[in-house]
């Protein structure tokens, strides 16, 4: 029973200690500091991360003659790179075909164009110098 | 005689092409001012660096904090914002002023960002395989006193082929405790360039 009591006030002891030490503050430091606290530390490391960087805000200045030089590089890049467009949009079409719903006339037979077709110019021709050659 | 006037001439034209076809490098001191493209460059890098380290280092707030703590103050070097029309990296003048801190010895400096990170994660791998009489404990990093944080901000103005340039390099010191701002440091340069 003695034992008991001793552990018992041993124990009550322990426990307003710690709760003493939590609620021991700094001279004018605010009692909401916990608050502040666990935000800040459940926030992302991106910000501890940049420590040391340089963040790169850039804005585009208004300088004509730079966008004259940029625009001349990129009429440079356009022709350089015209011929392998070209060729890559050939290959494209020939894996998928010419689109149904195409309206490009530089792909597909817009006009009525069949008369000067050159297989058809070949199968007429021959056939009209094998009539001249068999009713002359 | 003909021909031996058309072979030298030939000889010397040859020479003078080949002359003119190969780059010449020359290596320069890197406090020479070379200015080619009119865009921010090491000069500016370095004369940003040299001015805020004479600021900072001779600035009140490192005898009053002194005075205060009996100590030297620990420094981080946090953010820079680059806000200007150009690609421009702090750390070329920002390394310059830690190392000044370290070289006088006027104050300490610790690492912060990807390199804290680094050094922790050693630490970490070092509780699993370092020797108990070598490896270095958690939580007994040292606290920074103040952040090192800036903006770089610039101006143009630019008409046919004439173009001002206006840099402004602005960094501050704040205590980490208080928010206070103890110290602010800027250096301006400002470019004419002709086209």
């Amino acid at each position: 029973m003695k034992i008991n009591s001793i552990l018992f006030l041993v124990v009550v002891f322990i426990a307003t200690l710690s709760f003493s030490q939590e609620a021991t503050l700094v001279e004018d430091q605010n009692p909401n500091y916990k608050e502040s606290m666990s935000k800040y530390q459940q926030i992302d490391s991106t910000y501890i991360l940049t420590q040391g960087s340089t963040k790169q805000e850039t804005y585009v200045a208004i300088d004509p003659l730079e966008e004259r030089r940029q625009l001349r590089s990129l009429r440079r890049k356009h022709r350089a790179n015209r011929l392998l467009w070209r060729h890559q949009e050939r290959m494209e079409l020939a894996r998928n075909g010419i689109p149904y719903n195409n309206n490009d006339c530089y792909y597909n037979n817009c006009g009525n164009s069949n008369w000067w077709n050159y297989n058809n110019i070949l199968t007429y021709g021959s056939l009209g110098l094998l009539g001249y050659y068999i009713f002359r | 005689m003909r021909k031996k006037l058309i072979i030298l001439s030939l000889i010397i034209s040859g020479a003078v092409a080949f002359n003119s076809c190969s780059r010449k490098i020359t290596r320069v001191a890197t406090d020479s001012q070379i200015d080619i493209s009119g865009r921010w460059n090491d000069t500016d890098s370095r004369l940003a660096a040299e001015e805020l380290t004479d600021e900072i280092i001779y600035g009140d707030w490192l005898t009053d904090f002194i005075q205060k703590h009996g100590r030297k103050p620990v420094i981080i070097v946090g953010l820079v914002r680059n806000k200007s029309h150009e690609h421009i990296e702090a750390e070329t003048f920002i390394k310059d002023i830690e190392k000044a801190f370290i070289r006088k010895q006027k104050a300490r400096v610790v690492a912060g960002g990807k390199m804290r990170e680094e050094l922790r994660a050693e630490r970490a791998d070092q509780q699993t395989n370092a020797s108990v009489s070598t490896m270095k404990k958690f939580g007994l990093e040292s606290g920074a006193d103040y952040m090192l944080q800036g903006n770089i901000n610039s101006i143009v103005d630019a008409h046919k082929r004439e173009k001002v340039v206006y840099y402004q390099v602005d960094l501050e010191l704040t205590d980490i405790q208080s928010n206070e701002k103890v110290w602010i440091g800027d250096k301006k340069i400002k470019k004419f360039v002709k086209n």
